[in-house]
């Protein structure tokens, strides 16, 4: 979608155009979902997440700047939408912490991408990216698989353009550190590596 | 500094893992409600309309007896000094 296109859509979005929202779902459902999956490692979370992006789109669509970047503000509210589901899940978690303290505790479940991963190494980077901790996986998320620039992943997640690019350059060396010890990286992906 | 390249092998691995893959029926779920949600704010000025003209006439009302009242006032006071 070139930046021409984008602007008009918002401008149909502000006067509650629904065939402008349709052609906005049609763009970024599947990126949003895919990236609430991996963040949350957890399909059934991901797509109530999804849901309450979508909502909370519509909602803010008359007051939305006439010069929006819709993934940047798609995706920030996914995000923040996940935050806020750890936020009140730590804090149901904690109220509960002395009743489950007796429960046996599950192993922690395979990603749906790892269980449903097409080869080895595709599961050992679903692994290990699954692995991570949030903060550096949504950064790998937003720039290696959206395809996001540096400064709009920047302003997805709320920090300055210099500690994003610090904060990928880490992720990417833990990732690398996470798929040695997952089993080791196919050679091909080694290779490339080095 | 620390600037991966857009050609960074270990990126590249990542770009070409498998999106998820959506529910049609959730997702038409959803569409329903966003579109349900956009009709409501198209239809929101004019059924908010009317809430706005009792609120109106309430302030003119207050001001109408404030400005009786204080009228009684001047008319008490031009009595007591007269």
């Amino acid at each position: 979608m070139d930046r021409e296109s984008e602007l008009a859509l918002v401008e149909r979005l502000r006067a509650g155009d629904a065939a402008a929202f349709d052609e906005v779902h049609a763009a970024f459902n599947t990126r949003l979902l895919t990236f609430l999956a991996r963040l949350s490692r957890r399909r059934d979370v991901a797509e109530d997440l999804l849901e309450e992006t979508w909502l909370r789109f519509v909602r803010k669509a008359d007051s939305l700047d006439p010069g929006t970047t819709l993934a940047a503000w798609l995706f920030t509210v996914a995000r923040n939408r996940y935050f806020s589901y750890c936020r009140s899940r730590a804090l149901d978690e904690s109220h509960a912490a002395d009743l489950l303290a007796l429960w046996p505790s599950p192993a922690p479940l395979a990603s749906p991408f790892e269980q449903t991963a097409a080869s080895q190494s595709e599961r050992r980077i679903e692994a290990a990216l699954a692995d991570l901790p949030a903060a550096y996986r949504e950064v790998l998320l937003l720039v290696g698989i959206e395809g996001l620039t540096p400064a709009e992943a920047a302003r997805v997640c709320g920090v300055s353009a210099e500690t994003l690019r610090q904060r990928l350059h880490r992720a990417r060396t833990l990732l690398a550190r996470r798929l040695d010890q997952h089993g080791g990286v196919n050679i091909a992906l080694r290779e490339a590596m080095t | 500094m620390n600037d991966l390249p857009s050609n960074d092998p270990l990126l590249l691995s990542l770009r070409r893992l498998p999106p998820a893959e959506p529910d049609s029926w959730y997702d038409d779920r959803v569409r329903q409600q966003c579109h349900a949600a956009l009709a409501a704010r198209r239809r929101g000025p004019s059924s908010r309309w009317p809430r706005l003209v009792p609120r109106r006439f309430e302030t003119v009302l207050v001001g109408a007896f404030g400005l009786v009242y204080l009228a009684a006032i001047l008319y008490d006071a031009s009595h007591v000094y007269r």
